[in-house]
């Protein structure tokens, strides 16, 4: 009598349970989901932030690509046949992706210099990294130093996850399992630690360790953000993959947004 | 220059001993605490103070012993470091494989202490342990650090070494399944042969090609063979390489991290994977792990590395070389078997046959894929045959162009060819262009006295044959046969094919999962001007391979140096005569008897 009666109250519990384990389930591991945890990073609204958010200033702008398309290497996935369904065309290398708009993606952009000697707060939030059809969700990311670097295996394969940074401790671990996650950190700054996989010698990753909040990667529509800056004269870096490296040096003032492109051509 | 190199490579062949300072250590440890960590505890820091002396004592011992292959910098870059594979290590980097640090720490002083006692099996470092005094040891470990300054000023972090387990059946089954699990196969290949999907594009942090340890040859495991040397292997992984550290991974296994056995499906038996899944059922779901304390946890690793270390220590089959040189041929009766799997091949002791790459001319050779050979043979009246096994991680049955890379030119090798050890990734030498190959080599007579052939293809005057075994023959149905006889009078021409007539060797071979086993089988005694085998006497016999895919061919290859063969004498017949006339006496004796007594019963 008592099991019947309580039976309503079980059911209802494991919807509960199967709803919210559902989407935690369902969430997509993309280039976006992890620029939504870095936009996180950016609103340094913390207490403990040297910021005056009253005078906060944004650089923003685009990253356009001007030339031919290169076309990217085929990979061969064939060893890894749950991953290599997963790209119904074949899969490819990711160095040059040109969105539809002409802009350049997976450009990493940062105040480089002008911050002095100010100090930010390490956030505590953690930022993903996700290994998904033998890929890495971001391929480019920024952290700060000391921030956890979620990784997470969301392939039925096993990876493992080698960065090669030169002024942090590198690392060599193994995840088998589907669904694991290790937590690790970086502590000095560093532009790339490359990320790579030895078992699939074509997954590869660039982390950007900051010791300051400012970073943005250009997603799908080649735009980048640079929020809540104090006013001031900035160095600001693209940084490409391929194509190496940019600067402008821009000037904005109490609460000034301000817009910068970068342009990227393939040398010829 | 050379001297020292040959000095090196031959200290490297030397079987590595268990460690002195380990056996002495753990009985003062107590029972029950892992001889490594006892180690650990007591020597973390070294035993004499980091001084200016000691750091000079350190350099001047350095330059003395040390700067031939790590180089004057402590790059790994010294005078031979090019003739060297695996390449020495680079200090400035403070990468160190063989640690008891986690994942990414710099090494205790005592880890360095351990590899420089006992040196690196299968590689060039040799044995420091009798050759410097334990004071000197501590004092060359000062003056290596200063390569990397900064890099040792934070104390490492221990890696999660726990209690040791126990072998028994129960723990090697459970360590299978987690070879599976964990994916060792993915690089090792599924009977360990380092023959896996992913064991071609490995390269080390400094770029160069690193193949995965073939598990079945233990006493080439770089950090030794004892389970406790493999168990704290995957517990810190080795830094530099692609192995990981799977102290973590081992924590988490669960249920739903398995529902997709995909990737197990062409590696595994359907039988295999139902084992698997059954295993699985047993493991925590997500939620049940969650719930677990960091203690259960940390218990859990531990056993499931246990289980794991447990397992991969069983798949060394043959400890390894032993100074054995004889291969004993046995006597059999009746037809001698052709097929590697025939229990009568279980009746011959194997040898365990090291080979090395060549070195002797251009090019030179340092990363031979197979630098170890098990050799058995079995003759009856007629006949001998031998069995010849070794692990290969790919079978190469195609072969593009003639025997040797240009007979065109037979006469004189070209010595320009260049004088480097090209590190080849396999993928960048297509697999199947280059056939996997084998030669037995014979002089043309036994020899009087101590004087052999030179034993890289005889000389002039001093011939030798080379029954030479080749893959793409090997799946060729039209040929009768997959070996050619050839003569080899020195290995500055070619060697040349006997002539149709003389070709008198049989033979056959299969590969699988990663392993050649070929059979090669003459007449006992032939017409032929060639080596006759007679029983009692001490054969000369070397051995030549080659791995297609590897890039090896012509003197890109790995040979031995002579061993024997030997055919036992038969017993004398007095022997056979005494026991005939006692087994008579005894038959007659006991009919005489029953007759006898049943004469009497009537």
């Amino acid at each position: 009598m008592k099991l019947q009666k309580n039976i309503p109250l079980v059911l209802f519990v494991f919807a509960v349970n199967s709803l919210v384990m559902g989407c935690g389930g369902k969430e997509e591991p993309s280039t976006q989901g992890a620029e939504s945890e870095g936009k996180k990073e950016t609103t340094t609204s913390e207490a403990t932030s040297p910021v005056d958010m009253a005078t906060a200033a944004t650089i923003n702008g685009k990253v356009l690509f001007e030339g031919t398309t290169p076309k990217m290497k085929k990979i061969d996935m064939a060893a890894e046949v749950t991953c290599q369904q997963m790209y119904p065309e074949g899969p490819r290398t990711e160095n040059v992706l040109v969105n539809e708009n002409g802009t350049l993606r997976n450009v990493f952009v940062y105040v480089k210099e002008g911050l002095g000697d100010m100090e930010f707060p390490t956030p505590k939030e953690s930022v993903l990294l996700d290994q998904k059809g033998c890929r890495y969700y971001p391929h480019v990311i920024g952290i700060q130093a000391g921030q956890p670097l979620k990784i997470r295996n969301s392939d039925p394969v096993a990876h493992n996850i080698h960065p090669k940074p030169k002024n942090s401790k590198s690392f060599n671990i193994s995840q088998p399992v589907q669904g694991m996650e290790t937590t690790k950190k970086f502590s000095k700054p560093e532009i790339m630690v490359p990320v790579s996989c030895d078992i699939h010698s074509w997954m590869s990753a660039y982390v950007a360790v900051l010791d300051h909040p400012y970073h943005s990667t250009t997603g799908t529509e080649g735009t980048f953000e640079l929020k809540s800056l104090p006013p001031g004269e900035y160095v600001i870096e693209a940084w490409h993959e391929e194509y190496g490296s940019q600067t402008q040096t821009i000037q904005v003032g109490e609460g000034e947004t301000k817009e910068i492109n970068f342009t990227f051509k393939p040398e010829t | 220059m050379k001297k020292i190199f040959l000095l090196l490579v031959g200290l490297a062949f030397k079987q590595r001993r268990s460690s002195i300072l380990c056996v002495l250590l753990a009985p003062a440890a107590g029972a029950g605490v892992l001889c490594v960590s006892a180690v650990n505890s007591l020597a973390q820091d070294a035993k004499i103070p980091e001084t200016p002396e000691n750091i000079e004592a350190g350099r001047k011992i350095y330059q003395e012993s040390c700067i031939f292959c790590h180089g004057e910098k402590g790059k790994g870059e010294g005078h031979i470091a090019d003739y060297l594979w695996p390449r020495p290590r680079d200090f400035t980097a403070a990468t160190f494989k063989l640690r008891t640090t986690a994942s990414g720490e710099v090494p205790f002083d005592s880890d360095l202490f351990q590899t420089i006692t006992n040196g690196i099996p299968g590689t060039a470092m040799p044995e420091w342990g009798s050759l410097l005094s334990e004071k000197e040891r501590w004092q060359v470990i000062h003056y290596i650090k200063t390569f990397a300054q900064g890099d040792y000023d934070e104390p490492p972090a221990k890696a999660n070494l726990g209690k040791k387990i126990g072998a028994s059946k129960e723990i090697i089954n459970e360590g299978k399944i987690l070879y599976a699990l964990m994916k060792c196969w993915q690089c090792h290949g599924k009977e360990g042969r380092g023959d896996g999907p992913s064991a071609y594009d490995l390269k080390d942090e400094w770029g160069f090609i690193i193949p995965p340890a073939d598990l079945t040859q233990g006493w080439k495991y770089r950090g030794g063979s004892r389970v406790e040397d493999i168990y704290t292997r995957f517990s810190t992984g080795m830094s530099g390489t692609p192995m990981p550290d799977f102290t973590d991974a081992a924590i988490f296994l669960n249920r739903e991290g398995y529902q997709n056995l995909t990737p197990f499906e062409p590696v595994y038996t359907e039988e295999e994977l139902q084992e698997i899944k059954t295993y699985i059922e047993t493991l925590p779901t997500l939620e049940e792990l969650g719930g677990f304390s960091e203690e259960k946890k940390a218990e859990l690793s531990n056993r499931r590395r246990w289980a794991l270390a447990h397992y991969i220590r069983s798949l060394i089959t043959v400890e390894g070389p032993n100074g054995d040189v004889v291969i004993k041929s046995e006597e059999v009766e009746g037809d001698l078997p052709m097929d590697p799997d025939n229990p009568l091949w279980e009746k011959a002791k194997p040898l365990i046959v090291p080979l090395t790459g060549q070195v002797i001319t251009k090019p030179r050779w340092q990363i031979p894929t197979v630098q170890t050979i098990f050799v058995r043979a079995l003759h009856n009246d007629q006949e001998i045959a031998f069995l010849v096994e070794w692990s290969d991680p790919s079978q190469d049955t195609l072969h593009e162009g003639s025997d040797w890379p240009s007979v065109g030119q037979t006469s004189t090798v070209d010595t320009e060819t260049e004088d480097t050890y090209p590190l080849l990734s396999r993928r960048e030498n297509p697999a199947g262009s280059r056939r996997d190959a084998l030669s037995i080599q014979f002089p043309t007579k036994i020899p009087v006295g101590p004087q052999k052939p030179y034993f890289f293809w005889g000389e002039k005057g001093n011939p030798v044959n080379l029954w030479h075994w080749k893959s793409d023959w090997q799946v060729d149905l039209e040929r009768e046969t997959p070996i050619e006889k050839f003569l080899a009078k020195g290995f500055r021409q070619w060697p040349e094919p006997e002539p149709p007539e003389s070709q008198n060797v049989e033979g056959s071979g299969i590969w699988r999962k990663g392993q050649w086993r070929v059979i090669l089988k003459r007449s006992l005694t032939t017409e032929e001007k060639e080596i006759q085998f007679e029983k009692g006497a001490f054969i000369p016999i070397a051995f030549q391979a080659w791995d297609g895919s590897n890039g090896e061919v012509g003197y890109r290859m790995s040979l031995s140096s002579w061993v024997y063969l030997l055919l036992p004498k038969a017993k004398s017949l007095r022997v056979y005569f005494n026991t005939l006339l006692g087994v008579i006496l005894a038959v007659g004796f006991e009919s005489w008897l029953v007759r006898r007594v049943r004469r009497k019963k009537n």
